[in-house]
């Protein structure tokens, strides 16, 4: 009965919910790449000498951080629609609707949340690195760009690396999430599938289990990242 | 720099209000259904992602009557009504009416309604007062009519809300929940299924319309008077011409619409 | 938008707080407790423990944490031995239910966190106390915990957070904390985002105070960036 659920043939729920899970991973991935990049700017400005520049960074993590993950997505994912057909019809006359696509609108949400908490972990990875380094850097003169690229991040990144997995971890399943706009990630897929079939274990438990294959491969990956960034340190145990 | 500003700010404007477009003169075309299709017998999706049941078939009969060309769009249930509002589709399947949510949407009329009743163990029995039900723990879905019914009118009980009536019904079966309040028709599909079996229908039918509002219709948005009109005509449409009937034996052994 | 909606939810909405810090404190607390169990065991000699400890946290961060609760609360309710056991007391209630998820979750990601604060003291520092003759207790107590503990807490204060909105999951197994009571009024009334823009409101709140309190800490674990008492600041020349 279960496995016939689940089969790619006709009746089996396979092929829906392997779509779902393909569309997670691409979500997941663009999302947690892309928030890299407003994470490391806010890391950087919330370390600048420029008052409104921490302020910024401030204002950007408590928010997005603080309100809950839903609200974030909702405001953007019908909040850009509205904007793009307000522009559209104040610019054209047109007043029909306009569909943003859902993919992008996920990502730009999920990855500013995500955003939002790399930056948190790549201020502290920038701070353990020890200021003295960085003065004896100066003091040999070397440019800006050779001390963050040689000194700061290789020693900030091995600091940053649980924490950026932990991020991932979030953002992977913060993805369940877009479901909202109508976008059949994996989560979206096996609730349906539950509410039809009234199997809601044996859905839950597969969509469990697909999470947990990413989240397997990708600790896999990061566990390399880690030895390789902790090379040519030794580990001394108290 | 500052003209922009103002510019953008007054973009804000129609964003915040969240309205995509006036009152329309004519209707849309297609006009596009917004359905869950994960709520069966009513709609729900087949493995091969086509929405179908009791829902779709009026739909297309309202449409077919109305001779306008309808297309649904499948959108999770937290999601749906703000995809009405921001102009997803035009029209929300299934939305019970009530006073209160018609500050939020316009309803059409009903297209079902049936009364509601009270689910429990075979062998148990309460007596089904205020002072019977002291301390039985009733499950209903959360916002449903029910609930503000058990809320006011059966106080000394104790009531859990869910957001799915599967979830009411699991938590029966674990005996955390000794009733579950829902609509006769739902329920019906419950005990029919080969898990309802130890169950029965319990006490009388409830119909107090301070509650229980008129029915479950469609969803519009505020103002477009010219749809709401038309899928009402058509309802009465289908009504008039016996397709009702015949969509409604299609999906359950009793009529469905009430009087 | 209907703004007089987003404040007339708010006194509804506020009844919900008290059970959301409770479901939030309660599992935090119980969460770092079994996270340092955690570390612990992973760290230890025993290769069983280990990855005993590893497994777990494989599991409890790989799912997602609405399955787990799930799974917690419908799927054991499901087996009649589980019924019939002392375990029912507990797990029948949805609120320990909650606690219990939560505290699960959480522990599996602070170990997380607590082991790379351990991992970034540096292994010259260990070497040293061990050379002025420290013992290990002590080296812990005065070396490595201080250290980690500032490492560790900025990534410490993004799971609170993560926790204080996670609690309102709470809400899919009946409880009436801020977002269930939320769900509950946007299903009467369809008022979406209003009802979400006050209750987010709400958590922001709640937020702050966790971010402040995670800035007077970290300010504590730095004496360092402290002023000294009695100098005067030097103005730049």
């Amino acid at each position: 009965m279960t496995l016939t659920l689940l089969s790619f043939g006709p009746g089996g729920w396979g092929s829906t919910l392997l779509i779902g899970a393909l569309m997670t991973i691409a979500v997941a991935v663009t999302s947690f790449a892309f928030g890299l990049v407003p994470g490391a700017l806010a890391a950087m400005a919330s370390r600048s000498p420029h008052a409104w520049l921490r302020a910024l960074a401030l204002v950007y993590t408590t928010l997005v951080r603080g309100i809950p993950e839903l609200l974030v997505i909702y405001l953007f994912f019908f909040g850009t629609s509205s904007m793009i057909m307000a522009i559209v019809r104040l610019s054209f006359g047109y007043g029909g609707y306009i569909e943003v696509n859902a993919f992008a609108i996920g990502v730009l949400s999920v990855g500013l949340i995500s955003g939002a908490y790399s930056a948190e972990v790549i201020r502290g990875a920038i701070a353990s690195v020890p200021k003295g380094q960085v003065e004896a850097a100066m003091a040999l003169g070397l440019k800006r760009w050779v001390i963050v690229s040689r000194i700061l991040f290789p020693q900030a990144l091995r600091v940053a690396l649980p924490g950026l997995n932990n991020v991932w971890q979030t953002t992977l399943k913060d993805t369940s999430l877009i479901s909202v706009t109508g976008l059949a990630e994996i989560m979206r897929s096996a609730n349906m599938a539950a509410g039809v079939t009234h199997e809601p274990f044996t859905f839950y438990l597969v969509a469990a289990l697909i999470y947990l294959l990413f989240t397997w491969g990708s600790a896999r990956l990061f566990a390399r990242a880690e030895i390789f960034s902790g090379r040519g340190l030794k580990e001394a145990r108290p | 720099m500052a003209r922009s500003w103002i510019i953008s700010l007054a973009l804000m404007v129609p964003l915040l209000g969240l309205t995509p477009a006036a009152a329309q003169e004519s209707l849309p075309d297609p006009v596009r259904i917004g359905i869950e299709g994960a709520y069966p017998p009513f709609n729900f999706v087949d493995t091969n992602g086509e929405v179908q049941g009791f829902d779709v078939d009026i739909m297309n009969a309202i449409c077919a009557a109305e001779k306008i060309r309808c297309e649904f769009v499948i959108q999770d249930w937290d999601g749906i009504i703000p995809g009405l509002q921001v102009g997803k589709y035009d029209v929300i399947i299934g939305l019970g009416i009530t006073e209160e949510r018609k500050k939020a949407v316009d309803f059409t009329d009903k297209y079902w309604a049936t009364g509601n009743r009270f689910v429990g163990r075979k062998d148990k029995e309460w007596d089904y007062t205020p002072e019977g039900l002291d301390g039985v723990v009733i499950g209903v879905q959360g916002g449903a009519w029910q609930e503000a019914y058990v809320k006011a009118e059966l106080p000394q009980s104790v009531m859990r809300s869910y957001q799915t009536l599967e979830q009411a019904y699991l938590d029966m079966e674990a005996g955390r929940v000794d009733l579950v309040f829902s609509d006769t028709v739902l329920l019906f599909d419950f005990l029919n299924s080969d898990r309802g079996k130890d169950y029965e229908f319990k006490g009388p039918e409830y119909d107090d319309p301070k509650y229980f509002g008129t029915g479950v219709g469609m969803g519009i948005r505020k103002g477009e008077n010219l749809l709401r009109d038309t899928i009402s005509s058509g309802i009465r449409k289908v009504r008039e011409s016996g397709e009702y009937k015949k969509i409604n034996e299609k999906y359950f052994p009793f009529d469905i619409y009430g009087e | 938008m209907n703004f007089q909606m987003i404040l007339e939810s708010f006194p509804t909405l506020l009844e919900g707080v008290r059970l959301t810090l409770e479901l939030a404190l309660l599992s935090v607390s119980t969460g770092l407790v079994l996270a340092i169990g955690l570390t612990v065991a992973r760290q230890s000699r025993f290769v069983a423990l280990q990855l005993l400890a590893k497994g777990y946290v494989f599991v409890f961060r790989g799912t997602p944490l609405l399955v787990q609760l799930f799974l917690l609360y419908y799927g054991l309710s499901q087996f009649d031995a589980v019924r019939a056991s002392i375990f029912w007391v507990v797990l029948r209630d949805p609120f320990w239910c909650s606690t219990i998820a939560l505290a699960l979750n959480t522990a599996a990601y602070v170990s997380e966190i607590i082991r790379g604060g351990v991992l970034s003291v540096p292994s010259g520092h260990i070497e040293a106390a061990h050379a002025v003759g420290m013992s290990r207790l002590t080296i812990m107590r005065r070396v490595v915990i201080p250290v980690a503990a500032r490492q560790a807490l900025p990534a410490y204060g993004n799971e609170l957070i993560l926790m204080i909105k996670a609690t309102s999951l709470a809400s899919t197994v009946t409880l009436l904390e801020v977002t269930g009571i939320a769900r509950q009024i946007i299903s009467r009334t369809y008022a979406v985002f209003e009802v979400f823009i006050a209750a987010g409101v709400i958590y922001l709140l709640i937020n702050m105070v966790a971010v402040v309190a995670v800035h007077v800490a970290d300010a504590w674990l730095h004496p360092e960036r402290r002023r000294p008492p009695n100098t005067m600041p030097v103005r730049n020349a």
